[in-house]
């Protein structure tokens, strides 16, 4: 299946030869990787320990990301720009601030590290003036969160330009679907505070990943030369997700702040991941089928598609999630943020409902829901024509 | 007209947005027992929340200085079972008997915190509550806000550029150089994500704009309270508690408002506490301990001061041992009145004296008070009183409201107001129900815990025996640490026996310096 999965749709399996991955191109997207890992990782250590220093291993792994991208790229602009090649590769990079040349995803990836080093004093003094924030949206989060992003849409732009060069190569598409994997995980993460499980029943929810997931999707499924490709990159979400509440609670953690709500052992985990390997699918399916149909028409279809997919597959999860069988280690439910009391980690959950009514979430998914899926949509399939012909 | 209006409303919200349980100051200074150790703890909170609290623990028994300190925070509702590990504290390099660390805390209410110490004569934990309340409003410094301004420019310029690069560029083949089709699109892509980044950069400041609002509402206030005082032979003044925090409607008997939080609970064997301070603080003032007639409303006879502009400031305590704050301004008209029949009322219109000099007392008695040393910002210093008799014997001092002697301490701006015992700045009553709170672990938020059972480490009966209830050598002394600089006045208030209660006051300029721990 993997096999099948991950075979260039474009051509025969004989003729996909492996490349090795150019310095710069490993560089970020294991920058990239390492910064997934150490927000995941720094999240499950707020919810488990509570007290942090700048020097936390997982800070360390989000700022090695950070300037293990932001320097390989930079090195290559100068290179680029004033190196003994510097005549030939102006013709290969784009050029910013006329003295400057580089590739444009290096140029994302330097623009991304720069906005995740201006986040740091922004944030230090909010933590100063409003107090240590207990949330994952706050202004100077999102500067941060912008500048992440930066570095994973560089990576991921970074292995369109070498996947588009070099069409015959297995490896440069593979990379760019993990690539694409890694900002939907990151993507996911951001947006963890409207879907817990609670919320699955209400629109909002539906309404936020639609607002999210369909741009990333369709972008890298409208790029990528492989056959399944939203299917693959909701396939990586998930199992990062999956194994970050498989092996976090592996390793012992305990609260060093308080009030302290319910006795914690191990590393808290995220939450498990949604299937969002339905509307991967869904996605797919539409995109093999209307190469040359209007783009809003495609998108429509894509939201509908979407809502629709996520809600057939996730809804009846979710009641299965909210029940005593959410709870257990391979759900992870029973795992919870050390403030909580130990009555909120047992038994069934409640949904959360500002709708009013089943049939007010329904209106709800039907109308905003679908358009800011259809909106999202269409953003990706722009974005998506764009990655699809990059080659700097 | 409404200039004076404006400014009169400028200087009372400035009164207002000020401290906790104390105004102004939030501050804690608590004098008391670990087993055999005497401690004097100094708890600076960092005016947000969550944040870190600086914690400075003074050996008061030389001969008796623990090897080992540390601290537990626990917040009200879940005690200690619900405390994080205890923070070990480390000696205060040159200062011997000092001990400094820091601790986070993480919510907004009663906390207690527990210092333990331990050494050769054995351990015994002293408890030391903290009202964990958000005090402070911080602006950017403009050097970052440059920075952050400069970062930002950079940013834009740099993401406008590298999208006009990419439409441009980036889609070319390599070797070929963009035509004019491409031009024109870097510059139509450059106008789309001039438009998007200005409407995000509209939308943060926007929501920034929102926190701040939101965090500001959220700050440590006294309650609005509404204060009056009627004129004649029976003038009194009535206190209104208005604050919409003060009361909720239960959904469930819709109509019926009752009382937020944890009840309060006599503080020195008195539900409120409420000081009129001469406006200006030039000599006169009064502290009394009005009744409380219903849910929002305490009245109380006033007498012994002359008419004029009194600021008033009162304080209650919470059976979570929280302290809450009211002020406002008040004419007191002239007139006069029977004083409540406790006895426990004072006043005065005595004018305050230079540090060290004696005041004059009803019988010839002399009440001297000072300061050990210059008082420096945030760090706790002890204000003294000595108290003699005419025939210059030692004054033995008689308990009132349960204490050998009550401090109160006003900045002359009336932004600053404290009310301080022999133990501190605490309130007694908040310490024995932080202690209780531990003995009946199983009650949820601790109400109705009838008998105080014993508490390993924890002595009540020495912390009463210690605390300074009465005295019989003249002296009482008060610890105190000033949250700001400026110019204060200290009011002493004892009582000998067959004697009213007898103040008297002295003048104290705090320097801009920084404080050290």
């Amino acid at each position: 299946m993997a096999t099948s999965l991950l075979t260039p749709a474009t051509s025969s399996r004989a003729a996909a030869p492996a490349r090795d991955l150019p310095l710069h191109l490993t560089a970020v997207v294991l920058g990239a990787t390492s910064i997934l890992i150490g927000i995941v990782w720094d999240i499950s250590w707020h919810r488990t320990i509570g007290r942090d220093t700048f020097w936390t291993p997982a800070h360390m792994a989000v700022y090695f990301g950070g300037t293990l991208a932001g320097l390989s790229c930079g090195a290559r602009v100068l290179w680029d720009s004033f190196g003994p090649g510097a005549a030939t590769a102006q013709n290969e990079g784009v050029r910013v601030w006329r003295f400057f040349t580089g590739p444009i995803g290096g140029w994302i990836c330097i623009w991304g590290a720069l906005a995740m080093l201006t986040s740091a004093p922004f944030d230090d003094w909010w933590h100063n003036a409003y107090g240590l924030d207990v949330e994952i949206l706050s202004p100077p989060h999102v500067v941060l969160l912008i500048g992440i992003a930066g570095i994973l849409v560089g990576a991921q732009t970074m292995a369109a330009a070498a996947q588009n060069r070099d069409g015959s190569s297995s490896t440069f598409a593979n990379v760019f679907l993990f690539s694409t994997g890694v900002l939907a995980s990151m993507a996911a993460i951001a947006i963890t505070e409207y879907t817990f499980v609670q919320r699955q029943h209400s629109s909002l929810f539906y309404i936020v990943c639609g607002g999210v997931f369909p741009a990333i999707l369709v972008a890298g499924a409208h790029a990528s030369r492989l056959r399944w490709p939203a299917t693959i990159t909701a396939l990586i979400y998930m199992l990062v997700m999956a194994g970050q509440v498989w092996i976090l609670p592996l390793f012992p953690g305990s609260p060093k702040l308080g009030p302290i709500g319910h006795t914690v052992t191990q590393m808290v985990p995220l939450t498990f991941p949604i299937l969002l390997v339905a509307p991967g699918l869904a996605i797919d399916l539409i995109l093999h089928r209307t190469a040359n149909m209007n783009r809003w028409l495609v998108s429509l279809a894509i939201g509908v598609a979407f809502v629709a997919s996520l809600a057939i597959a996730q809804w009846p999860f979710a009641s299965l999630q909210a029940t005593e069988i959410g709870r257990n280690a391979f759900f992870g439910g029973g795992h919870g943020d050390y403030q909580n009391v130990a009555e909120w980690l047992v038994g069934p959950r409640e949904f959360w409902n500002d709708d009013g009514s089943l049939g007010g979430t329904l209106i709800r998914m039907a109308t905003y829901a679908v358009l800011a899926a259809t909106l999202s949509a269409r953003l990706g399939l722009a974005r998506g024509k764009f990655l699809k012909r990059v080659v700097r | 007209m409404k200039l004076k209006r404006l400014t009169t409303l400028l200087a009372l919200t400035a009164i207002w947005l000020t401290g906790s349980g104390h105004v102004g100051n939030p501050l804690v200074v608590q004098e008391g027992n670990a087993g055999p150790y005497g401690l004097r703890v100094l708890v600076r909170p960092p005016g947000v929340i969550p944040g870190l609290v600086e914690v400075i623990v003074r050996s008061t028994s030389p001969n008796t200085v623990p090897a080992s300190l540390s601290v537990r925070t626990a917040f009200w509702r879940f005690g200690l079972k619900g405390a994080p590990p205890a923070d070990t504290m480390r000696a205060v390099p040159g200062e011997a008997g000092s001990f400094a660390t820091q601790v986070w805390i993480m919510e907004s209410g009663s906390y207690a915190f527990h210092v333990t110490a331990a050494g050769p004569a054995g351990n015994g934990t002293f408890v030391v509550p903290v009202t964990s309340v958000a005090t402070t409003a911080s602006t950017l410094p403009p050097w970052l806000g440059w920075l952050l301004a400069a970062l930002g420019v950079f940013l834009v310029l740099g993401l406008l550029s590298i999208v006009g690069a990419a439409a441009r560029e980036s889609t070319v083949a390599p070797g070929t150089q963009p035509a004019l089709p491409e031009r024109r699109r870097a510059r139509r892509a450059m106008s789309v994500a001039a438009c998007v980044v200005a409407a995000m950069l509209f939308g943060g400041w926007k929501w920034w704009g929102a926190v701040d609002s939101d965090y500001r509402r959220g700050l440590d206030k006294p309650l609005v309270v509404e204060s009056s005082v009627t004129a004649g032979d029976a003038r009194a003044l009535t206190l209104r508690v208005t604050d919409e925090s003060w009361t909720y409607v239960d959904p469930k008997e819709p109509g019926v408002r009752k009382q937020s939080g944890t009840p309060l609970i006599p503080d020195h064997g008195k539900l409120l506490h409420l000081f009129l301070v001469e406006a200006g603080a030039r000599g006169a003032v009064a502290h009394v301990h009005p009744l409380r007639t219903d849910l929002s409303t305490f009245t109380t006879p006033v007498t012994g001061i002359p008419a004029g502009k009194y600021w008033l400031f009162a304080e209650a305590v919470r059976e979570s041992g929280y302290t809450v704050s009211m002020a406002d301004t008040v004419d007191v008209p002239a007139g006069s009145s029977a004083p409540n029949t406790d006895g426990d009322d004072a006043w005065t219109a005595a004018p305050a004296l230079a540090t060290g000099a004696p005041a004059a007392l009803a019988d010839g008695g002399r009440m001297t008070i000072a300061i050990d040393g210059t008082p420096v910002v945030r760090r706790d210093v002890t204000i003294r009183a000595r108290i003699t008799n005419a025939d210059g014997s030692a004054a033995v001092l008689e308990p009132w409201l349960g204490m050998a002697g009550h401090a109160m301490v006003v900045r002359t701006d009336g932004q600053v107001f404290m009310h301080l015992h022999p133990m501190g700045t605490g309130s007694m009553a908040a310490q024995e129900r932080l202690m209780r709170r531990e003995a009946g672990d199983t009650v949820n938020h601790g109400e109705a815990q009838p008998t105080m059972a014993p508490m390993p480490g924890h002595d009540m009966a020495a912390m009463r025996a210690t605390s300074g209830l009465v005295a019989t050598n003249g002296n009482v002394a008060f610890p105190v640490a000033f949250p700001s600089a400026g110019s204060y006045r200290v009011f002493v208030q004892v009582r000998r026996p067959g004697h009213a209660v007898e103040t008297a006051a002295i003048d104290v300029t705090v320097p801009a310096e920084s404080a050290k721990p």
